[in-house]
């Protein structure tokens, strides 16, 4: 045996009472300490947030795939509405196309193509308005009679003659009786001799 | 350990063993460890290299293995004229597939398909019993017929993503609409030239499949990339415009029993095109006992444009005018005196119609279309001049459309040069040019000398709607503002008191020219008896210029450009002025000239 092993054996063996001194106290059993509650809550906390993270993590998965479901539900719709507008664009299109215009026009509410075109000339907006020019008033009845002719008003450029074609585009002479319009001729201003 | 090994070693009886040193032993021994432990090593380091380093690509190789990439067909761009009426759309379809293997009742699952898809249950039910395991049964399916079929859930049928050109005007502008291919990509006029723009970029999925080629069922998509639909194109064609011309030039092409025609009308300050007819006379072909008999115009199968080239005659004798009058070289009062013919390098030229000699002014040799004026002014101008107006003009060189076919013309050069060159050349013979080209040069005298670029496509129009100009060409000046402004006086007269009477839009003036040029052989150096070229081009409202046109006919009857092409112009010119609710001119005529009536409009115009 060592040296080391013989001290540990000299430890461990009981030491001889003494006789001198007193008897040691009776040793009675201690009941356990109590454990802290928070060791408990411990323990329940733990698997409770486990669990709840899993619940939580179902959850988010479930709610992502709806909304994924969702989502490829709309893009689904947005394109099926694409297509839609794309053939409602189409259907349009093939509404307004000029031949199909024209033959409904000619076919459907029995329009023709002019056979001529006459064009209206222009009249710029920095000059005057031609004057109509006008003539002689019909002769009233009253008037006819012998000597009532005094009282027609006449002036000379009111008598005088007709506006032709070649001053307002229009073939058909303007006379206005005197009596609707004023002698305006007679304050100076030309009427239109064509451009 | 030595005794085992000596024992091992023990030699047979009667023989002398080698005796190996227990030194050289333990150092096989170590070498044979120390190669396992390379070994090892070895086998470890390239398991880290499979596994870490290389991984990724291994997995990629695998993955390529199992997927299957389906291609997702971009929607090809729409083409809209310039109001942004639709011209070309694509519309998606669907193609239906049929595996016919996995068919075990074809004649059920065809009666049932039949009303779905228009096609008669016994085409379904061949169809659907040929042996190929891919048989596409309907093509260009409308998506509402396509989710029927899908709704049904009949096994071994597939839809494919497809998509069909519809061109709800038939074929009005078709050759510079172009076509498509059933490919789906372009293969002419501007459906050609625009192909990468318009054709857009495919997507795909990537699904897994088993070696042998069939897709895992309930199989994830391992990748998607989106199909991006093609850009759009907004063109300067205006089309109830473009209407117009082709009605115009399809009923005079009837009436004169032209064998095609070309129109194309043009913004004077931008080059925009608004309106591009280009049209033939349909005919069937003849045998030996029966000639062949027209059955109605169509559409010509090119932009004849600018792809057909002619020699353009009268209307050519403004390269020399304007020359001539930059140059300083004439004025339009300098009067010239004029025969009715000459002779040069023994071959005779001569106007249209046999007269005295005449005085006769520049501007009177340009609206009576005198040949004999015309050469006298290119002869004070020299050959090296007349040349370098030619190109200077923009002949011989592409119009800047870029459209596919198109031709820069050919041109006389001064080494094919020759003496009857001088009076061949300002006539409008010799050199070939398209009617694009001709058009550019009148373009160019009623925007003040400017030429500007002339061009088919206003915009690109983006999948969100958003449109994006390209940038404009600069112009070029080509002559002064002076010399284009006594161009145009000149080419006033032409149409008041010339040859082009019959151009005359009712409320506006006009100017122009005419042309009636001779069509040469193929391949022989003379002309085809009888057959012509009758055009006129030119602008209006002279005095504030806003559009210019050309119309072509080719081999009409009669002859003549101011008697055909010029009223074609008239009608064209007219119901584009109104169309843009141009002003009339003051004091301009408000009736048109009587077609066909003037003397000089069927006789002074032939070159």
């Amino acid at each position: 045996m060592t040296p080391a092993t013989a001290a540990t054996a000299a430890r461990r063996a009981p030491a001889a009472p003494r006789p001198s001194e007193p008897v040691a106290p009776v040793l009675r059993p201690v009941a356990p300490p109590r454990r802290r509650p928070r060791h408990r809550l411990r323990r329940l906390v733990a698997p409770a947030l486990l669990v709840t993270s899993l619940l939580a993590v179902v959850a988010g998965h479930t709610m992502l795939a709806q909304r994924q479901l969702r989502l490829s539900t709309l893009q689904a719709r947005l394109s099926a509405e694409q297509v839609r507008h794309r053939e409602e664009v189409l259907a349009v299109a093939q509404l307004e196309t000029p031949s199909r215009i024209v033959g409904q026009a000619e076919r459907g509410l029995g329009m023709a193509q002019p056979q001529q075109v006459t064009q209206v000339p222009s009249v710029p907006l920095s000059t005057p308005l031609a004057t109509p020019k006008v003539g002689p008033a019909p002769p009233h009845p009253a008037a006819a009679a012998p000597g009532a002719s005094a009282g027609a008003t006449s002036t000379p450029a009111a008598a005088a003659a007709p506006t032709t074609a070649a001053a307002t585009g229009s073939t058909t002479p303007v006379t206005v009786p005197l009596t609707t319009l004023a002698p305006s001729s007679a304050s100076g201003a030309s009427p239109s001799t064509g451009r | 350990m030595p005794a085992p090994a000596a024992r091992a070693r023990r030699p047979p009886p009667g023989s002398s063993p080698p005796v190996v040193p227990d030194r050289v032993l333990s150092a096989r021994i170590r070498f044979i460890r120390l190669l396992f432990v390379l070994v090892l090593l070895g086998v470890a380091a390239r398991l880290v290299d499979v596994q870490v380093f290389a991984s990724s690509r291994y997995r990629a190789q695998g993955r390529a293995q199992l997927s299957q990439l389906i291609s997702i067909p971009a929607l090809r761009g729409g083409i809209y004229d310039r109001d942004g009426r639709v011209l070309a759309l694509s519309v998606p379809t669907k193609t239906v597939i049929a595996d016919d293997f996995q068919v075990a009742h074809p004649f059920t699952e065809a009666a049932q398909l039949a009303p779905m898809l228009g096609v008669p249950v016994a085409v379904l039910a061949t169809e659907l019993h040929r042996p190929s395991g891919y048989v596409a049964l309907v093509r260009d399916v409308p998506t509402a017929e396509a989710t029927r079929v899908a709704d049904a859930n009949l096994p071994g049928l597939t839809l494919v993503d497809d998509s069909h050109r519809v061109v709800p005007n038939g074929l009005l502008a078709a050759p510079v609409l172009g076509a498509v291919a059933a490919s789906g990509s372009g293969s002419s006029g501007l459906e050609y030239e625009y192909q990468r723009a318009l054709a857009g970029r495919s997507g795909g999925e990537t699904l897994l499949e088993s070696p042998l080629g069939v897709a895992l069922p309930q199989s994830p998509v391992t990748g998607v990339r989106p199909a991006e639909p093609g850009t759009g194109l907004e063109l300067t064609l205006d089309e109830p415009l473009q209407y117009e011309t082709e009605q115009a030039l399809a009923a005079q092409i009837t009436a004169t029993h032209a064998l095609s025609g070309t129109a194309v009308v043009m913004d004077v300050r931008t080059g925009q095109i608004v309106s591009m007819a280009n049209l033939v006379q349909r005919t069937t072909a003849g045998t030996g006992a029966t000639p062949a008999t027209s059955t109605g115009v169509a559409e010509a199968p090119s932009n004849l444009a600018v792809t057909q080239l002619y020699e353009p005659g009268s209307v050519f004798k403004l390269v020399t005018f304007s020359a001539a009058i930059e140059d300083g070289v004439i004025s339009p009062s300098t009067v010239f005196s004029v025969p009715d013919h000459i002779t040069l390098d023994g071959s005779m030229f001569h106007d249209a119609e046999p007269h005295a000699t005449e005085q006769l002014s520049a501007t009177q040799i340009l609206s009576q279309s005198s040949n004999i004026g015309t050469s006298e002014i290119a002869s004070d101008l020299g050959e090296q001049r007349l040349l370098a107006q030619v190109q200077q003009l923009g002949f011989g060189r592409y119009t800047g459309l870029r459209f596919p076919g198109e031709s820069p013309g050919l041109l006389v050069s001064a080494a094919q040069w020759e003496p009857t060159d001088l009076v061949s050349l300002p006539i409008g013979q010799v050199d070939a040019v398209n009617a694009q080209q001709v058009l550019d040069m009148y373009n160019a005298v009623a925007n003040g000398g400017v030429m500007v670029q002339p061009s088919l496509v206003r915009a690109t129009v983006a999948g969100n709607g958003r449109t994006e100009a390209p940038a404009p060409a600069p112009g070029r000046r080509v002559m002064s503002a002076t010399t284009a402004a006594e161009l145009s006086a000149m080419l006033q007269q032409v149409v008041a008191n010339g040859t082009g009477t019959g151009a005359m839009v009712p409320g506006y003036t006009v100017a122009g020219k005419t042309g009636t040029a001779q069509i040469p052989q193929v391949g022989k150096d003379q002309y085809i008896q009888g057959a012509y070229m009758a055009s006129f081009v030119g602008f209006a409202p002279a005095d504030h210029p806003v559009l210019s046109a050309i119309v072509v006919l080719d081999r009409p009857t009669p002859i003549f450009g101011g008697t055909v092409a010029a009223p074609v112009f008239s009608q064209i010119m007219g119901a584009a002025l109104h169309r843009y609710g141009i002003p009339t001119t003051p004091g301009a005529p408000t009736q048109g000239a009587p077609q066909g009536t003037t003397a000089a409009s069927q006789t002074q115009d032939i070159t």
